[in-house]
């Protein structure tokens, strides 16, 4: 195996659990996911063989990836799921928690997703390439093809949105499933 | 009300890193990039000549008969003199009566596959895709009833649902091409895989209970797993329902009596786990998942009233995902207490329970960007 491929597999090491639950909170499903993320990925590779420069290997994977997301949509004719329908079944992390705090965890795990779906899907995305994968506002703004301000002005905006929806009052917010 | 601040949203947030792929299928899907690597590097380094490389009889033939049309008909005369002449009929129809594990049932498989590949119309592969589910929930009937080790049983079994959840997502990927046949033979297509799909779990149901003190807990995994697909087969074939439904002649009654169907049928999923399970031994997260499916069931009937047919079939849908949290709940704690009654079962023993920390999968890496020159 050449130094590019190693490369290669070392970026897969370090990205597979943050591509995979990208989709999945995408689609909603874990079979659907598992295959969408193994396509990201042979696609990413198959762009990378054609030799041209690549800046930021993360942020092409992500717009591949959303691509991938998009033609599974286009294609199947279903619908986007939305995050209400993603089932938490084998996905939660062992915790060394006794029973309660597991219980409180999953309860608050649920209303976090259902709160976090209520958004529109630009914020949706950048609250967990922030917060959930612990992106740099950098690499969100090489994702997204905008500016680090812009980038810092939608997380703020995210948060503040969330924040309303959290509260006691929930506003209005225009979704984007697409 | 105490202002949310933005410190303790982000801590909740936070709570979603704990979503993480199955670490087997994160090695799988690694092992495919490598022998993707592996093979295009041989395909460079030996441009000249052509490799056959090993593949099951079925792949063989999906290869040959798989890609441009106008290959087509002589792909399927290759198949065709290929199985004549390497085979005698007596073969042929052994294989057909072959069962998972028998040396010839891979060639039950490679023949039922190239029957597909050539199939003529949606309908006639749809329809033979329905037979093929039939023959799979066959072959489980048999393997139950056969008599021997339990252990072998339980892997042909294994074998067995391996196959029949293969043919379930085979249908169900293949739903959308409903879409290029009018929306009436689209109705009866998706009613038939709809029906076979209850079929389906329902067998899957009573094969776990028929199990429920010989078989693995692997097997246990996969039948769920299973009897999910099929769950998904059926949703998905609703839906193409109730989309053909104007210019199906399907009435809106037929449609609220299907979904009423469902939601019957979650509801004795509901009962079945409550009476399998004692009360006091639910987790108290189990307990509180329960009651929720409860609630979205009753939800569920309250939105079939109003005739909200969308509305009802997504609760439904939320209530199975739930039940299945459930099982899966009852099922670790069920495994967890085998093992501390018996803490000696094996010197090559070691299971992890489920409340051991576990570690990354995958190694941290600094980088967070990788060019490649």
């Amino acid at each position: 195996m050449n130094k590019n491929e190693q490369k290669f597999l070392d970026f897969y090491d370090e990205y597979v659990t943050k591509i995979y639950r990208y989709v999945y909170f995408r689609v909603g499903s874990e079979q659907l996911a598992q295959d969408l993320a193994s396509e990201t990925f042979l696609k990413t590779w198959q762009y990378l063989k054609e030799g041209k420069p690549i800046e930021n290997l993360s942020a092409m994977t992500y717009k591949v990836c959303r691509n991938v997301i998009s033609d599974y949509f286009r294609n199947s004719g279903a619908f986007p799921i939305k995050l209400e329908d993603v089932s938490e079944k084998n996905n939660i992390a062992e915790i060394n928690e006794d029973f309660l705090e597991k219980a409180e965890n999953s309860i608050e795990l649920e209303k976090i997703k259902n709160q976090i779906k209520l958004l529109r899907l630009e914020y949706q995305e950048i609250i967990i390439w922030r917060y959930v994968d612990d992106f740099e506002i950098e690499e969100i703004a090489q994702i997204l093809g905008k500016s680090e301000g812009a980038v810092r002005t939608l997380i703020s905006r995210a948060v503040s949105a969330l924040k309303e929806i959290s509260g006691a009052g929930r506003k209005d917010t225009t979704k984007n499933v697409g | 009300m105490s202002k949310i601040t933005e410190k303790y949203l982000i801590k909740r947030i936070t709570l979603l890193k704990g979503v993480k792929p199955d670490k087997n299928w994160v090695v799988f899907c690694r092992e495919q990039l490598i022998q993707e690597l592996k093979r295009e590097q041989e395909a460079l380094s030996q441009s000249e000549r052509t490799k056959m490389p090993k593949m099951s009889l079925a792949a063989f033939l999906k290869e040959i008969l798989a890609p441009r049309a106008a290959l087509k008909p002589a792909g399927v005369l290759i198949v065709i003199f290929g199985l004549i002449f390497s085979s005698s009929i007596l073969v042929m129809a052994s294989a057909k009566n072959s069962l998972p594990g028998d040396r010839l049932f891979p060639v039950k498989i490679a023949i039922e596959e190239a029957q597909l590949l050539v199939a003529p119309s949606v309908e006639y592969k749809a329809d033979f895709q329905n037979q093929i589910v039939d023959r799979r929930l066959e072959e489980l009937d048999r393997i139950i009833g056969q008599n021997g080790p339990s252990e072998i049983k339980n892997t042909k079994i294994e074998e067995a649902v391996a196959n029949l959840q293969k043919q379930l997502l085979t249908i169900k990927d293949d739903l959308p091409q409903l879409s290029k046949v009018d929306n009436k033979k689209a109705a009866e297509i998706a009613r038939k895989i709809d029906a076979q799909a209850t079929e389906v779990r329902q067998k899957l149901a009573e094969t776990k209970s028929s199990l429920s003190t010989s078989g693995s807990a692997s097997l246990s995994e996969k039948i769920s797993e299973a009897s999910e697909i099929a769950d998904k087969t059926g949703n998905k074939a609703f839906e193409v329902i109730v989309q053909a439904k104007p210019d199906a002649g399907i009435s809106e009654e037929e449609i609220l009596a299907m979904l009423e169907q469902k939601i019957q049928k979650t509801a004795e999923k509901i009962k079945m786990l409550e009476g399998s399970v004692p009360k006091t031994e639910f987790s108290i997260n189990a307990t509180i998942i329960l009651d929720e499916s409860d609630k979205a069931l009753e939800k569920a009937k309250a939105s079939l009233e109003q005739k909200d047919v969308n509305a009802a079939f997504e609760t439904v849908k939320v209530a199975n995902e739930m039940i299945k949290s459930i099982e899966k709940l009852v099922q670790d704690a069920s495994v967890q207490s085998d093992t501390e009654t018996k803490p000696s079962e094996s010197e090559n023993e070691s299971r992890v329970t489920a409340t051991s920390t576990p570690s990354s999968a995958i190694p941290a890496s600094t980088s967070t960007s990788a060019s490649l020159q």
